[in-house]
């Protein structure tokens, strides 16, 4: 086993895939579909160190449910198909299974590339090969690193309303709008800091 | 006012702060309708149509960014690079998401486009959120296979997206960001001029 | 040789009639460490940013005045090479990091001032030699203290070279002996320091400038304390993921103050006791075990105010915050509960602001307000995360004297503090976490 797949060049890796899936988003055909979730599986599979296998699967989960719940969609709604529960053609089967393959093909493509790709790399790369501005590759690096204290705070600002007897629900804009003053009070020290350290672009 | 945005560092961390948010709830809303709606109705055929009643969510970060900062260019790069953010944030869908972040800043564009970054009403914010219905849709249609459906059905979702859209990009980032202008919190940018509140003012 | 700031007038915007810093001269003396000090409210970290040259290029209008370091105009100087002179450290830890991990950090810092990639690895080696956080090189700032992020910054300064460090208040939220670490290998750096601090006694100045007149104090005011009730809150063999705590016990009408390094778990604490985070062993309120309770119930009970206090706002004036509290828990008539409200305000200087919205105070003064629209709440438990974290002199003693008010009618009052003689003069007992993860 070895991890040839992520010591090749982010920034062409991620080309190569934008470029693969807009060709095949004006390819239908069923064959296809199979090959590229095949080549990018073994691609995976042999291309990632196994320790990473768990993550493989945690990935895989939800993008197998979701091809299931097209391909019931084609068997239903595809042509020749009669609606829900509706007369099941020959038809509509090959367009429920073309439709899940064809979800799996693109999701495919994509786990090669989240799975084998830091986003470090990927910044590096785009700066010197795709010449992107700094501010735009530190800048989204700095809202990605983040992440955690995001997701802490927003907790906190929803049992900080339920504290203060406000009823909030997962759907309530109250503890979204907290995080959007929060992300310009955030985004105006973080360029101070950044800014403190020497970083200019004009 | 013709001239592109001249961005600043604090600008792009506040669009991508934006991103990592809403891709933070889209990410949750997803796995929350794939795995406890979409499996209730999926029997039916319509596990794949759960995700059109939030795919307004979608738009937002372009929309709010180019409401706030009201100059050209802002929708089409907050878009993409909220595409972006969600790859490098290790999203499996990296194929598909960046070509659609794309198109979807390109709608809102195009309508603030039309209206030369001069109107900012609630109906062109509308108008804000059916343009980025229409890019996402065709994409989706062309990706997804749609053409080889029942038209009623791909019609539904379509009116599901645009209701979608019409809730989530067009009235409620409005409201936000009124609201942040109201409060004080975008006295740096150009909506916040209306709403400026000086703290030293005498009462 | 110094750091001279000379006539600076400045204003956040030029139309504006308020002027921050009215015709301000300091000097920073090269080698030694001085301490800025004045009110919450008196422009230093404004001042702050102004000798660092982050205003008025980023923010703000400067009316007049120059900052130089011997003949260089700081302010005629690009970021790259600005930062050869001055650099910063600043208060919030968690808001001033662009990269993961300290090494990226410092590759990204070294990136600034051009130097190639292939060079950086043994200057990274050094200055965090030099910080003495060698340990912490390829650790994630996510899993750091807060003192810890602190060494990454200073790291990341030396790294720089800087001639000059300004630190805006960097050790409020960092426990005394790890303050006073990294201080002592400051002082060793024998670089030009300008700490802005509302204590002196922690870094044995060389030399104190007021900008106001009014010096810091030592936490000094000694109350007398009333008798407390009945336990409230006890726990036995409590751990929260990996941390395990002692055996606690909060009485009813207590005040206690829970210290300990950042990390130790003092907001894990109080996250378990409002359900944020599951717990094993007993953690009992009321008698009843707390994940038994209904969320509604335990919210009605337990009162929190959070350091980021921008999380709890929810009203578009200073008033109206307050008056939502009063009349969510108060009966009443209209006219007693406004008077209710103004009074609260009044406690704590907000009522000149009542009309403004909450976004647009300082951070000390959104502070205070959170802790007042606890307080009005009805509550009998509260608990309270850094209430003094960047508050002047005068205002801790308001808080304080308020929530000693609050407990002697009952209120169980339980607070975190990097502030030792606060802990030790205000508080029934002190309950000192150890760090003692795996």
């Amino acid at each position: 086993m070895s991890d040839f797949m992520s010591k090749i060049n982010p920034f062409y890796k991620f080309v190569f895939i934008i470029v693969f899936s807009t060709v095949i988003t004006f390819i239908h055909s069923l064959w296809l579909n199979i090959w590229v979730f095949g080549g990018a599986m073994l691609l995976i599979l042999t291309g990632v160190k196994y320790t990473q296998y768990m993550r493989v699967v945690k990935f895989m989960l939800p993008v197998a449910f979701m091809s299931f719940s097209l391909f019931v969609m084609g068997l239903f709604f595809g042509e020749g198909g009669g609606g829900m529960f509706g007369t099941v053609t020959t038809q509509s089967t090959q367009t429920g299974i073309t439709m899940a393959t064809r979800f799996l093909s693109f999701a495919g493509i994509g786990l090669v590339f989240a799975l084998t790709t830091n986003p470090y790399d990927l910044v590096k790369s785009l700066r010197k090969d795709a010449k992107l501005p700094r501010k735009f590759a530190y800048g989204m690096l700095c809202a990605i690193n983040l992440l955690p204290h995001i997701k802490t705070e927003y907790q906190n600002a929803m049992m900080a309303f339920r504290v203060r007897g406000v009823r909030v629900g997962p759907l309530s804009l109250k503890p979204l709008f907290s995080m959007l003053v929060n992300a310009f009070r955030w985004s105006e020290m973080l360029s101070l800091a950044m800014i403190s350290k020497g970083f200019y672009e004009d | 006012m013709w001239n592109l945005y001249k961005w600043k560092l604090k600008d792009v961390i506040l669009a991508s702060i934006i991103s990592v948010l809403f891709a933070f709830i889209c990410f949750a809303t997803v796995h929350s309708v794939s795995f406890v709606v979409a499996p209730l109705v999926m029997p039916f055929g319509f596990g794949d149509i759960a995700i059109e009643f939030v795919f307004g969510i979608f738009f937002m970060s372009a929309t709010l960014a180019a409401y706030v900062i009201q100059k050209p260019g802002v929708a089409v790069i907050v878009g993409t690079m909220t595409g972006v953010v969600q790859v490098l944030m290790g999203s499996a869908f990296a194929a598909t998401l960046l070509p659609s972040a794309f198109f979807q800043g390109l709608g809102v564009e195009a309508v603030f486009f039309a209206t030369r970054y001069k109107k900012f009403n609630l109906p062109v914010m509308l108008l804000a959120a059916v343009g980025p219905t229409i890019t996402s849709f065709v994409l989706a249609w062309y990706r997804g296979l749609w053409m080889d459906l029942d038209f009623g059905f791909v019609a539904t979702r379509f009116v599901i997206r645009l209701c979608s859209a019409l809730l989530f990009s067009g009235i409620i980032t409005k409201l936000l960001a009124d609201r942040l202008a109201k409060v004080g919190v975008l006295k740096s940018y150009p909506l916040g001029t209306k709403y400026s509140q000086d703290i030293d003012d005498e009462s | 040789m110094s750091l001279n700031a000379t006539g600076i007038t400045f204003k956040y915007f030029e139309d504006s009639p308020r002027i921050v810093l009215q015709d301000v001269n300091i000097t920073v003396p090269v080698g030694k460490i001085s301490v800025l000090q004045g009110k919450s409210g008196a422009g230093k970290s404004t001042l702050a940013y102004v000798l660092a040259g982050l205003y008025p290029e980023n923010g703000g209008f400067l009316q007049s005045g120059t900052v130089k370091w011997e003949n260089v105009d700081i302010h005629t100087l690009t970021p790259d090479n600005r930062v050869a002179y001055v650099a910063m450290m600043f208060q919030n830890p968690d808001l001033q990091f662009c990269m993961n991990t300290p090494e990226n950090e410092i590759a990204f810092c070294l990136e600034n001032i051009g130097i190639a990639e292939a060079d950086m690895p043994p200057l990274i080696h050094d200055a965090m030699e030099k910080a003495q956080a060698l340990d912490l090189l390829g650790k994630s700032f996510t899993y750091m203290s807060g003192g810890e992020k602190q060494k990454c910054a200073l790291a990341c300064i030396l790294a720089l070279k800087s001639k000059c460090i300004i630190l805006d208040e960097a050790f409020a939220n960092v426990d005394e002996p790890t303050a006073r670490q990294i201080i002592t290998t400051l002082r060793g750096l024998k670089l030009t320091i300008l700490a802005i601090d509302h204590s002196t006694s922690l870094w044995n100045a060389d030399h104190v400038i007021s900008l106001d007149g009014t010096g810091a104090r030592v936490f000094d005011l000694v109350p007398s304390l009333h008798a407390v009730g009945a336990p409230v809150i006890t726990t036995c063999g409590l751990s929260v993921g990996a941390i395990t705590y002692p055996n606690m016990c909060f009485e009813k009408g207590s005040i206690t103050a829970i210290t300990g390094k950042s990390g130790a778990g003092k907001t894990t604490f109080f996250k378990a006791l409002m359900q944020q985070h599951k717990y094993k062993g007993s953690l009992a309120l009321m008698g009843r075990e707390v994940n038994k309770y209904k969320k509604k119930h335990l919210y009605e009970r337990c009162g929190i105010v959070f350091q980021n206090p921008a999380n709890q706002f929810l009203a578009l004036s200073v008033y109206d915050e307050v008056f939502f509290s009063v009349n969510h828990w108060h009966k009443g008539n209209a006219e007693a509960k406004r008077e209710k409200t103004l009074e609260l305000l009044r406690i704590f200087d907000l009522d000149v602001y009542k009309k403004y919205s909450p976004y647009l105070l300082s951070q000390g003064q959104q502070r205070r307000l959170a802790v007042l629209t606890m307080l009005a709440g009805g509550q009998n438990i509260l608990l309270l995360d850094e209430p003094t974290y960047g508050q002047d002199y005068e205002n801790i003693c308001a808080i304080m004297q308020l929530l000693l008010e609050k407990a002697k009618n009952g209120l169980t009052v339980l607070y975190t503090t990097h502030n030792g003689a606060l802990a030790r003069n205000f508080s029934h007992k002190i309950i000192h976490l150890e760090d003692n993860r795996e």
